[in-house]
């Protein structure tokens, strides 16, 4: 069953040198209980997608097209209309823990708060007792020791690990159609990191909860997400099963940025590299947006850019892997 | 300065920092409170050969940045000596210091905004008396050296470059004045997937050209693998094991090495297994090994009598009770 869908999403931000276009003809179809990690590189408008999604964009971003969430286009909503949406519809989970918690509130009000809202929005009543139980079993849930003295801390006094876990616990409390976690982990310790990993993707699977998953380390995504979008320049140019895409990926960016990690030693040879940079929104190449860098790049990439064609029910965006069909 | 090849370029002998937890005041000299100490770098014993790359692997808050200032002299240490060509630092800090450089994490902090790439390169030659003429010889060589477009970038600020391009300066900046010995603090980790692959291979050029040894601080298990000669594992201030890189990271140890290496997505390890618990406080540490109440194989000892670090095959010593027999 697909449950969101997002059909040519076009966002551009308003800058003082004009209006720039960072997310072109994003399609996307995301079913039920999917995990789904979106990588890329800075600059290659993940994060921005996931804000579109929430309709969570800074002021000066305008995005055109639909997201379409149970037969509803989150877009064309108002604003009242969206503020239901978010925690109950899709919650996400920011990058920096320090930032996502009130900070002269307790534990315990913030989650209560949450659990209100949930049953506020279901028309439901709910006793306190209750709300405070079903807060205690999601802090059990997050593997968060002693949740009923940690519950009526501070975030300052919390860790950015158990902070985190919080948060996930507020999610799972708002028990969500759709998770968006945002980099959940860069701003932890690597053994924290691999906790806080390993509890999502437990919690996802165990709720059937559809998580999409915003990271620039692929090694991550490859270890949380059952299928891979990779963004680049602001298009998708693959999107696949995860195993598939590591272990055969299509497009020649995928290819040279697996190719590119370190495998062996330095004494074993140097390591392939995928020729310049990322490319700046405000200088994007005509034609493909990899071609600069792309090692089998030939006249027509220069000048047309490929469409998201579909091979053997994986998609890519590149002419290569559409000729080689016809 | 002798330049004996049996003597190490660096070692050091019961290396300690504390760092003041909190600010002692006069109110704490009256009671007679005692002050709280972080034991940042607690009894470290290392020595790096010449010509090799040493990586130091561990969580944040392990004491691997300290121990790296430590070792640049940016840092003096509490108690403990650290020899240069087998000569006290503290006896000649002014001719070490020539020799001695550190690369950080994040350009854009390390480089001054206000200052343009030739100025930023320059500044450490101001030092020495030296021609303008030559300087700017030497600055255009030390950008050349790190692949830079010597035009492009020469009046150019930080902010006008790319990630990879910024952390190329600060290695120019670095490299400038001829140093033996860089220590580099988590250099590919503020840059882009495919950046990283560029840099690590720059790297490697730079040392094989120069005959630079390196101190790489990171925890990135890839960059690892693929950069040291030798590995040093440290946790709560201490080292916990050290070895060549294949036996370190091939058939580690240490239980805290083993749940790492486990812990850390990888594009060859799906499945990850996060060790429990968090990294201890440094002004408490746990008594007995540190590591004791994370550790899956902890018994009676461990918790009483602190392991010392003890060579249990030939080059590979681990601090643990496990494989101390007597």
């Amino acid at each position: 069953m697909v449950q969101l869908k997002i059909e040519d999403l076009q966002v551009y931000y308003k800058t003082p040198i004009g209006s720039i276009k960072v997310l072109y003809d994003i399609d996307l179809e995301v079913e039920k209980g999917d995990s789904l990690g979106l990588v890329g590189e800075s600059g290659s408008g993940k994060s921005t997608l996931g804000l579109s999604i929430v309709r969570l964009l800074p002021p000066n971003g305008k995005a055109y097209g639909k997201i379409i969430l149970d037969g509803k286009d989150l877009l064309s909503s108002s604003s009242a209309e969206m503020t239901k949406v978010r925690g109950t519809g899709i919650f996400m989970i920011m990058q920096d823990p320090f930032n996502s918690l009130n900070p002269v509130k307790r534990i315990s009000d913030q989650l209560l708060e949450a659990v209100e809202i949930k049953y506020a929005r279901k028309n439901e009543k709910a006793d306190k007792g209750k709300m405070y139980d079903e807060v205690i079993k999601r802090l059990r849930d997050v593997k968060l020791p002693d949740p009923e003295l940690i519950i009526n801390r501070y975030p300052h006094q919390l860790s950015g690990g158990q902070i985190q876990r919080v948060v996930i616990a507020m999610g799972l409390l708002f028990e969500p159609e759709i998770m968006i976690a945002d980099e959940p982990t860069s701003a932890l310790d690597v053994s924290v990191q691999a906790q806080i990993i390993a509890l999502i993707k437990e919690l996802q699977s165990k709720y059937n909860m559809t998580l999409l998953f915003i990271t620039h380390d692929l090694s991550v995504a490859y270890a949380v997400s059952d299928k891979l979008l990779i963004l680049y320049g602001g298009r998708i140019l693959e999107y696949g099963p995860t195993e598939e895409v590591i272990n055969e990926p299509l497009h020649p960016y995928t290819e040279g940025l697996l190719k590119s990690f370190p495998k062996g030693n330095y004494k074993e040879g140097k390591l392939y590299t995928l020729k310049g940079m990322p490319p700046l929104f405000t200088e994007l190449p005509k034609g493909c947006v990899f071609n600069p860098r792309c090692p089998y790049a030939f006249d027509k990439c220069f000048v047309d850019e490929p469409s998201l064609y579909e091979v053997d029910g994986r998609k890519v965006r590149c002419f290569l892997k559409n000729e080689n069909k016809q | 300065m002798k330049t004996n090849s049996d003597v190490p370029l660096i070692e050091t002998k019961n290396l300690t920092k504390l760092f003041l937890a909190s600010k002692y005041g006069l109110l704490d000299r009256i009671f007679g409170r005692r002050p709280m100490y972080v034991r940042a770098v607690d009894d470290v014993n290392i020595k790096i050969d010449s010509k090799k790359t040493v990586v130091l692997v561990g969580e944040s808050g392990s004491g691997k940045t300290t121990l790296g200032r430590l070792l640049v002299t940016l840092e003096r240490p509490t108690a403990g000596e650290i020899f240069f060509h087998g000569e006290a630092l503290s006896k000649n800090m002014k001719a070490v210091r020539e020799k001695v450089q550190i690369v950080y994490q994040n350009p854009l902090e390390s480089l001054d905004p206000r200052m343009d790439v030739k100025s930023i390169v320059e500044e450490p030659l101001l030092q020495k008396s030296m021609e303008r003429e030559e300087r700017l010889l030497r600055v255009k060589e030390a950008l050349e050296s790190v692949g830079l477009d010597y035009s492009y970038v020469y009046y150019r600020r930080p902010k006008d470059l790319s990630g990879g391009q910024r952390q190329r300066v600060a290695l120019a900046r670095a490299i400038i004045s001829n140093p033996e010995f860089i220590v580099l603090d988590e250099p590919t980790s503020a840059l882009d997937a495919s950046i990283q692959s560029q840099v690590l291979n720059l790297l490697v050029d730079l040392k094989e050209k120069f005959g630079y040894t390196y101190l790489v601080i990171t925890h990135n298990m890839m960059v690892t693998k693929y950069i040291a000669d030798m590995v040093y594992v440290m946790y709560a201030g201490k080292i916990i094991e050290a070895g060549d890189v294949n036996t370190v990271m091939k058939e580690p140890k240490h239980p805290y090495t083993q749940l790492l290496l486990k812990s850390i997505p990888s594009l060859e390890n799906r499945r990850l297994e996060p060790m429990a618990g968090e990294p201890p406080s440094l002004i408490n540490p746990p008594p007995g090994c540190r590591f004791h109440p994370r550790c899956p194989y902890a018994f009676d000892r461990c918790k009483v009598e602190e392991p010392k670090l003890k060579e249990v095959e030939s080059g590979h010593f681990v601090a643990c009770h496990l494989y101390d027999k007597s």
